[in-house]
């Protein structure tokens, strides 16, 4: 079991190539997982879902949208995955599906939507290999890679 | 997959557990592993003065790389010493150099600062590999997922 962690994201993109690759070389199953979080206010309160069920929804359903993509994306090269939509922390999230599900590797890009180019690393790809039950192949999108250095 | 696999290794406990785990990805692919050890100019740093020998380092290294080949896997190790640019630039470069196809590497090596998870070595790697970077976990539970009756396992 290959837990491929997904956002959408180009380094996501590259990282669900890979583990696709690996799934299919291992001849082990995929499982895409993609977490999304309930919008906080200011201050980190939660926002009432009751309140805001309109942009819940709309989170949620990114999360599904997202997932029906990269399942297509693998169904199209020939493979079949399995798809988990967590709510809350992106860490927490897909650390513990790993453990539940004793995924043999978690693979993620070197960050989502949220940093800033490949500067500087997803905090949720950082704590993910500090929290992941397992090996985790941590994958760059290289196009991106214009301004780093590549030795 | 992994046809060729670019294994650090230092010699520490996490070190290890990397060629450990590198060794059944080789197995398990019938990959080629090309270890690179790096020799560090080691000082004092904020967690206490290091007392590591580097011949030792080097005899317990050529060991593992040994073993991994008495186990059939194809290995060979590389050695080398910097004083610019730092380790993971040198394994980087290998890693390009042998159109490495992962780099394996442990959380942390013998330099890392006390209380820091993931070493500078390893997050320098992260930036500076051109091919994705497996990181294995120190904890002790970990890494058994690789074994192919776990796979099996988790499949049916």
């Amino acid at each position: 079991m290959i837990l491929i962690a997904t956002d959408g994201s180009a380094p996501a993109r590259a990282a669900e190539a890979i583990g696709l690759e690996l799934a299919r070389a291992r001849g082990g199953t995929a499982l895409f997982v993609c977490v999304w979080a309930p919008l906080r206010a200011s201050f980190g309160v939660p926002v009432p879902e009751l309140l805001d069920s309109e942009f819940v929804d709309a989170e949620r359903t990114w999360a599904e949208e997202t997932l029906a993509e990269a399942a297509a994306r693998a169904a199209a090269a020939g493979m079949e995955a399995e798809k988990v939509v967590a709510k809350g922390h992106a860490v927490e999230g897909i650390c513990d599906t790993a453990a539940r599900r004793s995924a043999g590797m978690v693979v993620i890009g070197s960050h989502g939507w949220g940093a800033m180019m490949s500067l500087i690393f997803g905090s949720t790809t950082l704590g993910v290999l500090q929290h992941a039950p397992c090996p985790v192949v941590v994958v760059r999108d290289r196009t991106d890679d214009a301004g780093e250095e590549t030795a | 997959m992994f046809g060729t696999i670019v294994l650090a290794v230092d010699g520490s406990r996490p070190s290890d557990k990397a060629v450990d785990y590198a060794g059944r990805l080789a197995k398990e692919s019938g990959s080629r592993i090309v270890a690179v050890h790096v020799k560090e100019i080691m000082a004092g740093r904020a967690a206490g003065p290091v007392h590591v020998d580097e011949d030792d380092i080097l005899a317990k290294v050529r060991e593992q790389i040994k073993q991994l080949n008495d186990d059939g896997v194809k290995a060979e190790l590389q050695v080398t010493s910097t004083m610019t640019g730092g380790p993971a630039h040198v394994i980087a470069e290998a890693a390009a150099k042998e159109s490495a196809d992962v780099i394996v590497t442990g959380t942390r090596g013998h330099t890392a600062l006390a209380g820091v998870f993931l070493g500078s070595v390893a997050q320098r790697l992260l930036h500076l590999a051109g091919c994705p970077v497996l990181v294995v976990p120190d904890a002790a539970s970990a890494g058994t997922g690789a074994t192919a009756s776990h796979e099996a396992a988790a499949v049916s």
